[in-house]
């Protein structure tokens, strides 16, 4: 079984593309876009910008596919920044300044958090890792997620997920290895995933 | 395939060695204590060491450290040093962490908003949680490799875990594996924030719990294959011969009700091992004294071992929640239980908790025969993991 890309989503300030087609949201307004997918889940409201910012993605991505995946299935998360949550240490550091330590923030000063929440959308429960890594490295993922196909996971969601600042850098996208198919098909390989990564 | 603990190094608030740790362990005398951090008085598990004194004891250069890789040197030190013979030359380390070195960013940040100092890039450089295993890694010798781990309150636990797993595979001979965490500002208004802060000792357990405190500390184990003990002769502490990772696709920061993901990560563990519930004499349960982590870990405790559950208690109302240390300091006690053939008490319990109706060792308790000890660390995120020790 040869491993392809499935679906993937690629985030960044000027705009979101959902294979190969740019959507019509702005990534300035998270809400709006929320709105877009006409779906009812209260605790977008309460996450951190960067969770909703990944879950929104993932939505994305996943809408795309869901039909096709057994709903018992086990997905491998695979995820990666170079920042962890730093943009959300920062702000609740400023709260902590003002003697005010805001409680939604200091949850959401862990990337296992955002994992949980897409764990706790679609009840995931399968292998989940989240490495600190320099920069978008395709030789490391592709290695990574051969390795979970080879103890026999079938599917993996993969993603790069940067927020510095105001600075968006995000790819997601999902791995079939199995004889599920999605809207795009595109070979899992190293030259394939850097092809995305520089959309 | 045997994974063999022949190492072990403790620095908590109980105290800075091994045999400290021992002997409060057994007198049952908290580390607990009303201390100052910043501008904030409340209790804590503080280290009975000045950054200065373990600066002085390892004749360390005269330049800031972070109070999370001093902590972190005591105790990988011990480990390191608790084996007479020569190990092998390839050694792993594995940390498991959380706030890495912000207690120096703290301090230099404070610094610098009233004195206007200039910014010294040598301590804002030990922020990140990976900086303590290469702080660790360049002072011990034979590192070959380090890799840091940082999933909440499951960190040093999951250290553990990784470093058997690539035994497990061959991949290495030798690794030490552990956690570590300091206090910070960040974690302590963090958790009051959350309401999760207990203003008196925590009292894990209780129907009257009322949240943690938190603590901080380190512990390290060596660990060993078949092969390398064989060749270096150590002295078997204790074998790790069941773990297990699980995700409760619940909440953000609660544990699901029920404990689905701790029932089945307990389950996973004892499968691992091959041994029956009914094999385990002592759980070193995570029990922060939180509303929702007893009760949840109360049912799957209940769950996993049919409402015959064996001894069991949360050392964190001796040391406090040390965090990414946690999982790794308690594993260190369970290898103690085993040796001393003892189960530690669970301080300031008096009534059990209504629902579940279990009552934890509150006083120190010789057991029969102990063979395998289970340790659980459940962490934010849903991130469960449980431990299986035998003699």
């Amino acid at each position: 079984m040869t491993s392809q890309i499935i679906s993937y989503c690629r985030i960044k300030n000027d705009g979101v593309i959902l294979n190969d087609r740019p959507l019509p949201y702005d990534t300035s307004s998270l809400k709006q876009w929320y709105q877009g997918l006409s779906i009812h889940y209260p605790k977008f409201h309460k996450m951190d910008r960067y969770s909703q910012l990944v879950f929104l993605g993932v939505e994305e991505l996943w809408t795309q596919i869901r039909p096709a995946i057994d709903f018992e299935a086990s997905i491998s998360m695979i995820f990666a920044n170079s920042n962890s949550c730093i943009h959300t240490d920062m702000g609740f550091y400023k709260t902590l300044e003002k003697n005010r330590p805001s409680p939604s923030l200091f949850v959401y000063t862990l990337p296992n958090i955002m994992m949980g929440e897409l764990s706790i959308r679609h009840q995931w429960k399968g292998e989940q890792f989240f490495f600190i890594l320099p920069k978008f490295d395709a030789i490391f993922y592709y290695n990574y997620t051969n390795l979970q196909f080879e103890i026999g996971k079938k599917f993996a969601l993969v993603g790069w997920v940067e927020q510095t600042g105001q600075q968006l850098d995000l790819l997601l996208y999902f791995i079939s290895n199995s004889s599920v198919t999605g809207p795009i098909s595109i070979a899992h390989t190293i030259e394939e995933l850097n092809k995305l990564y520089t959309i | 395939m045997s994974v063999f603990i022949t190492g072990l190094g403790v620095t908590s608030a109980l105290g800075c060695s091994y045999e400290e740790n021992l002997a409060q362990l057994k007198l049952g005398n908290s580390g607990l204590k009303e201390h100052v951090l910043h501008d904030s008085s409340c209790i804590m598990g503080c280290v009975p060491k000045s950054n200065l004194e373990i600066v002085g004891a390892f004749n360390l250069s005269n330049q800031a450290y972070s109070r999370s890789f001093l902590l972190g040197l005591c105790a990988a030190y011990q480990a390191r040093t608790s084996v007479s013979s020569k190990l092998p030359s390839r050694m792993g380390l594995i940390v498991g962490i959380t706030v890495g070195g912000m207690d120096l960013t703290e301090a230099s940040y404070q610094q610098y908003i009233e004195n206007k100092e200039k910014l010294d890039w040598l301590r804002l450089r030990q922020h990140p949680s990976g900086m303590v295993a290469t702080q660790l890694a360049q002072f011990l010798e034979d590192i070959k490799f380090t890799n840091t781990i940082s999933t909440a309150c499951s960190s040093g636990a999951n250290a553990i875990m990784h470093g058997a797993k690539l035994i497990e595979k061959g991949k290495f001979d030798c690794m030490l594996v552990g956690g570590v965490d300091a206090l910070t500002q960040f974690t302590i208004k963090g958790f009051q924030s959350l309401m999760l802060y207990d203003k008196q000792a925590c009292k894990p357990f209780d129907e009257a719990r009322n949240g943690l405190n938190l603590g901080e500390g380190s512990a390290f184990l060596l660990l060993e294959s078949e092969r390398s003990q064989r060749a270096t002769g150590n002295k078997i502490l204790a074998k790790l011969v069941g773990w297990a990772n699980t995700n409760d696709a619940y909440h953000a920061t609660a544990p699901s009700p029920v404990g689905e993901g701790a029932t089945r990560a307990m389950s996973a563990a004892l499968k691992m091992a091959g041994i029956a519930p009914e094999a385990i004499g002592y759980i070193n349960a995570h029990g922060t004294g939180t509303l929702n982590n007893d009760l949840s870990e109360s049912r799957a405790l209940l769950d996993v071992f049919s409402h015959q559950v064996p001894p069991f208690s949360s050392t964190k109302s001796f040391t406090g929640h040390t965090l990414g240390a946690a999982g790794a300091i308690e594993a260190a006690f369970c290898v103690m239980a085993l040796q001393q053939q003892q189960c530690w008490a669970n301080l300031n319990f008096t009534q059990p908790i209504t629902d579940t109706k279990l009552t934890p060792i509150s006083i120190l308790k010789d057991a029969q025969k102990l063979n395998f000890v289970l340790s659980n660390s459940f962490g934010f995120g849903g991130n469960n993991t449980s431990l299986v020790m035998s003699l």
